[in-house]
């Protein structure tokens, strides 16, 4: 027999899933609240969305961001690619263990950790070579590299080990020179695997406070610090109002890849 | 055509390759032919560059090709699994090999096209793939290896992932292809029947060596080992101690219970030494009732019989409590009593 209208596991999911998202929910309602209260609603308003249009420092923050994110994944991306080839592809080299578990350190390195030791990096470069000089957003693309390199060499290395490594051979076998058959065969394979690791690495760098707090200097104020520093002087809306653009964009992204990727899997296992 | 000396290649102290010479002759049908781990799939691969051997050398066309890496040699492979590139159409995975020759892309498209027709494929140019069957993608490895026109081309199994039906149709279609462009096809295969129906030569293989090279009735009438008279199709055996040898026939008098034997033999044989003698199951002929000669005739009693549409294989069991294969178009039942016979020319005397 079952009960009509309850059932415990029934309760628990939906539990579940209300403390992941009504908390959401909450902070994209009261973007639109017509006070600054972020617990009584007061109205309905676009006015902390007009705020934000004229809150240059934070717009200025999340501009700065993106562009680190950018920059920083799609180094990861080439180096990633890169690292990846060499470990599968050369099968046997000096050191190859070693290499190999030392590009995945920073996987479970503490963040604390890992943005100290580039500070204390970035301190010593300075005073030996004048470079980098000082911190700012250039140290911030390079540390969030070392970070999301890692993981971009796990997701990449994850789809060349599914490779047939006939499909390399026979392009060689067909006259294919190394190169042409790295550009023509290896990396238009590998395109979806860099292209998540591309958006795995980009929100891994929008997202990071910790790193960037201890490489950021003055000036470069990315948007995470700018929310951080901001929350502790009390909520605006603005910041709610911020996180409902982010969440619009980010949502209409994933929704885009995912209908793109449920595509090509479709296509790909079509009967014959 | 291709001429390999002495060529060597072992991993982890294991010889996959070990020493293996020989000589392919332009527009001959090659086979390799051996079961798996006997080096035949490494061999290959080193003519096509794809290893590199240890030591000897792989000599194409009169040039030395040890140490040319596989985009420069004039050999192209159709792979065991295909490796169609899963991204590109068939019109595209078959220009492949043409693009990286700089090939005009007039020219590629013409030579694409006349290939895609050879190959019964001009309908499909635009599919990809995964869009083929088992036998399309095949053909669309041998066009795409084809279209290069190589040297040489060598097939690893080239039907290995077929079914039986359009395996045995293949194997016709292959032999006609290959007679019409007339290029040398070396392939590597576990397969006797394949090897037999379509070589020119045949190079049985074992533990990375080469145990016997000739022609398929060579191979399969005139086996010069156990090993290959029992590889090569099945084989019936009596052994026996040789008693007289004239006039290209030997005398052997069996040593399990089955009488006098007389086999065809021109090679020089000492008399007392310790032979076997193979006998294919469809050179024996079954009777009923005792033969007039003394050799050659054996007792037994049908065991099983297995019908196989085209014929029947049927176990009989000697007096000697052996076991005995025999094919043949006639009916037979379980239980008969029977005499097997056979002509002298049917057995092979082997040492080993």
């Amino acid at each position: 027999m079952i009960r009509r209208g309850f059932s415990f596991p029934l309760t628990v999911l939906a539990f579940g899933y209300s403390f992941l998202y009504v908390p959401i929910g909450v902070l994209v309602i009261f973007s639109f609240n017509e006070t600054r209260s972020i617990a009584v609603w007061g109205g309905f308003s676009f006015k902390w969305y007009a705020a934000l249009a004229e809150n240059t420092p934070l717009l200025g923050a999340a501009w700065l961001s993106l562009q680190i994110a950018a920059i920083s994944a799609t180094a990861a991306v080439v180096l990633g690619t890169l690292a990846a080839c060499t470990i599968e592809r050369y099968r046997r080299f000096p050191g190859r263990s070693l290499f190999s578990a030392l590009l995945l350190a920073p996987l479970v390195m503490p963040e604390v950790i890992t943005g100290l030791s580039l500070l204390l990096l970035f301190v010593w470069l300075e005073s030996w070579l004048g470079w980098p000089d000082g911190r700012g957003a250039t140290t911030i693309a390079i540390a969030h590299t070392t970070l999301t390199l890692a993981y971009a060499t796990v997701v990449i290395r994850a789809r060349l080990v599914q490779l047939d490594p006939d499909l390399r051979s026979a392009a060689a076998d067909l006259g294919g020179r190394p190169f042409a058959v790295f550009r023509s065969i290896t990396l238009p394979l590998l395109a979806p695997a860099i292209g998540a690791a591309w958006l795995l690495g980009f929100t891994l760098s929008l997202d990071d406070l910790v790193i960037a707090s201890f490489v950021s200097g003055p000036g470069s104020t990315t948007l995470p610090i700018a929310i951080f520093s901001s929350v502790r002087l009390g909520v605006s809306p603005q910041i709610n109002a911020l996180a409902t653009v982010f969440l619009v964009v980010v949502g209409l992204a994933t929704t885009t890849a995912g209908i793109f990727i449920y595509r090509s899997v479709r296509r790909r296992n079509a009967p014959h | 055509m291709i001429r390999l000396e002495t060529l060597a290649k072992s991993y982890g102290g294991v010889h996959a390759v070990d020493g293996v010479s020989l000589q392919v002759e332009p527009g001959e049908f090659f086979s390799l032919l051996g079961g798996s781990g006997c080096g035949k799939t490494t061999l290959l691969r080193l003519i096509a560059g794809l290893e590199k051997a240890d030591s000897g050398r792989i000599v194409i066309d009169g040039i030395d090709m040890t140490d040319a890496p596989a985009y420069e040699r004039p050999v192209n492979t159709v792979f065991q699994s295909y490796a169609l590139f899963p991204h590109m159409t068939v019109a595209r995975n078959v220009a492949f090999g043409l693009h990286q020759e700089r090939v005009e892309r007039r020219e590629i498209d013409r030579r694409v096209d006349e290939i895609l027709h050879l190959v019964h494929l001009e309908d499909f140019s635009q599919r990809k793939p995964h869009e083929l069957s088992g036998g399309q993608k095949q053909r669309v490895a041998l066009a795409r290896a084809l279209v290069k026109r190589p040297k040489i081309l060598l097939l690893d199994e080239p039907l290995a992932a077929l079914d039986r039906k359009l395996r045995e149709k293949t194997r016709f279609e292959l032999k006609t292809i290959q007679r019409n462009v007339g290029t040398t096809f070396v392939m590597v295969t576990h397969d006797q029947d394949e090897a037999l129906s379509l070589s020119s030569r045949i190079a049985v293989m074992d533990a990375g060596r080469i145990v016997q090279l000739g022609s398929p009735r060579d191979i399969y009438y005139r086996p010069s080992s156990v090993f290959v008279a029992d590889f090569v199709g099945n084989a019936n055996w009596i052994e026996g101690t040789v008693v007289a040898a004239r006039d290209g026939t030997v005398a052997v008098k069996s040593s399990d219970g089955n009488g006098n034997i007389v086999v065809a033999c021109t090679d020089p044989i000492a008399t007392g030494g310790t032979v076997r003698i193979m006998v294919r199951p469809e050179r024996i002929t079954l009777a009923p009732i005792r033969p007039a000669a003394d050799e050659n005739a054996i007792h037994g009693t049908i065991a099983n019989v297995a019908f196989l549409g085209d014929s029947s294989l049927i176990e009989v069991r000697l007096a000697s409590g052996q076991s005995f294969a025999v094919r043949t178009l006639d009916r037979w039942s379980v239980a008969t009593e029977v005499w097997l016979t056979w002509r002298p020319n049917a057995g092979v005397l082997l040492n080993r």
